[in-house]
């Protein structure tokens, strides 16, 4: 029989070998989603929001759900040609837009808050596009290139593949070379562009129901902080 | 007596060895270079996730197509055809109907006119919370170049002097070539009669909204519902479509022309002028 000390010894070793191995856990998959390559880091993260979006458990105002492992994925690009570059843009939208599952799931970063108390869309950014060199390609291009090809996901062309659960947003009128571009997947949570409405004053203005993919460039989206972005798993 | 919550000594090595398993198995799957985890970098297990060109057509898009309200449908293809009419008419300093844009709707139907390489393409935007691409109202016009009677005072009254007051003399500056044109709903702040404020109503700015020019209150861009234009624009050539923004008070100041001129029954209006045979139709 063990005494009083031994229980409390114990029970101290119990807790102290489970918080190391969360702390090791936690450690190991924090190292592996900061060494993974982008097509891995890609894969992960689109399973754990499949993951996330099946474990999420709400009671009340409280959220759960198992953690997304999402990392911003740099790209770099340099051509002479028009429609690489064009390619290039539509083709990273698609994939992150597969990525973040079709915009099928609402609020995934979280609840609206209280009486729609969020005023920025929460938001991640996918990628961050740097076009080093190339033709100066315009919105107006841009959206046409998106109805013009077929997606690689669906019998569809990519902006309809996009616009089937949600919207993207081109915010810039150019997309010079020499700049590096933010590639945001942005959820249903409100924008600030309406917020100043009559309706949103009087606290009538209906929620945003989509998610959406937004284009801009890495200046602007450091400048005007269009949504509250949230930072991945491993706190890059 | 063994009292409850009392643990034996082999629990507790029952404890210690699961503790121990774990950090084997940590070791095993993530720290050693062969490990489970780093077996998932090898690439070549991936590509069952890769997007495979022979997939392209297995899935149809599920969901319907963005369709516009009817009558922002009609409205658009006429403003289309009354846009394409004028550029291939002979007149010049003429006058186009096309037709009165019905309320565009709170978070509803945009249109947007940029012009780039010469030519100005259209993009029509609405469905759910009016952000969606309608790719099949995409229109291109070559060598239409947009243009707004409004950005300075000279221009509007300019503009007034010569189609309303019909003076002698003013042979150009009355419009202002823009780049980008947006029609759209503006939710006002509340009108009142005698106090002030904004109506609810189609607004027209020349420069992408954003937060920072959202209450802009310079030139074209009125922080205000300022499209009451009567369902008419300008060209001065046929190559400039000019859209007229509308003010409720000055004649003519730099939002644009006062609305009375502009679409409703003051004698030396627009709409009365070219009833009148004084102005020219396109």
């Amino acid at each position: 029989m063990l005494s009083k000390k031994g229980i409390a010894l114990s029970q101290l070793v119990i807790w102290l070998i489970i918080l190391v191995s969360f702390v090791m856990i936690a450690f190991t998959i924090e190292r592996f989603i900061s060494k993974a390559e982008p097509l891995e880091a890609e894969i992960i993260c689109r399973d754990s929001l499949a993951l996330k979006a099946k474990t999420k458990i709400e009671i009340g105002p409280v959220e759960g759900s198992t953690p997304s492992l999402c990392k911003t994925i740099d790209k770099k690009f340099s051509t002479t040609k028009r429609d690489e570059a064009l390619d290039w843009f539509a083709r990273s939208m698609e994939r992150c837009w597969w990525i973040w599952l079709e915009g099928r799931h609402s609020e995934i970063f979280g609840p609206r808050g209280l009486l729609g108390s969020d005023e920025k869309t929460k938001c991640f950014v996918c990628n961050t596009l740097t076009y080093n060199q190339g033709p100066t390609l315009t919105k107006s291009e841009l959206e046409q290139y998106l109805t013009s090809i077929k997606s690689r996901y669906k019998n569809a062309d990519v902006s309809s593949y996009i616009q089937e659960r949600g919207y993207f947003r081109l915010g810039e009128e150019n997309f010079p070379s020499d700049q590096v571009y933010a590639l945001i997947f942005a959820s249903n949570i409100d924008e600030g562009l309406w917020k100043s409405s009559f309706q949103k004053l009087l606290g009538v203005d209906a929620p945003y129901t989509q998610n959406g993919l937004w284009l801009m460039s890495m200046n602007e989206f450091d400048k005007t902080k269009p949504c509250y972005y949230q930072p991945d798993v491993a706190g890059q | 007596m063994k009292k409850s919550g009392d643990m034996t000594i082999g629990t507790l090595g029952m404890y210690v060895l699961l503790g121990l398993t774990v950090l084997v198995l940590v070791y095993i799957f993530v720290i050693q270079p062969e490990g489970g985890f780093n077996k998932v970098a090898d690439v070549e297990k991936l590509k069952k996730y890769l997007p495979n060109e022979s997939l392209i057509g297995a899935d149809k898009i599920e969901a319907t197509p963005t369709v516009l309200p009817a009558e922002h449908l009609l409205a658009i293809k006429s403003l289309k055809n009354a846009i394409n009419a004028t550029l291939q008419s002979s007149k010049k300093d003429c006058f186009t109907d096309y037709g009165q844009l019905p309320d565009l709707g709170h978070r509803g139907t945009s249109i947007e006119f940029r012009y780039e390489n010469g030519k100005t393409i259209m993009s029509v935007y609405g469905g759910v919370d009016g952000r969606k691409l309608i790719p099949e109202l995409t229109t291109e016009f070559n060598e239409m170049v947009p243009c707004v009677i409004a950005g300075s005072n000279d221009v509007t009254k300019g503009f007034f002097k010569k189609f309303i007051n019909k003076e002698e003399g003013v042979t150009s500056g009355y419009f202002s070539p823009t780049n980008y044109v947006r029609l759209f709903y503006w939710e006002g702040e509340g009108y009142t009669a005698g106090v002030g404020g904004c109506r609810n109503g189609n607004r027209i700015m020349t420069m992408p909204p954003s937060e920072e020019n959202w209450f802009y209150d310079q030139g074209p861009n009125k922080y205000c519902d300022n499209l009451e234009d009567g369902g008419r624009f300008f060209s001065p050539d046929n190559k400039h479509i000019c859209f007229m923004p509308t003010n409720w008070a000055d004649n003519a100041d730099e939002h644009g022309i006062d609305n009375d001129y502009i679409s409703s029954t003051e004698n030396k209006g627009i709409p009365n002028r070219i009833s009148r045979g004084e102005l020219t139709q396109c």
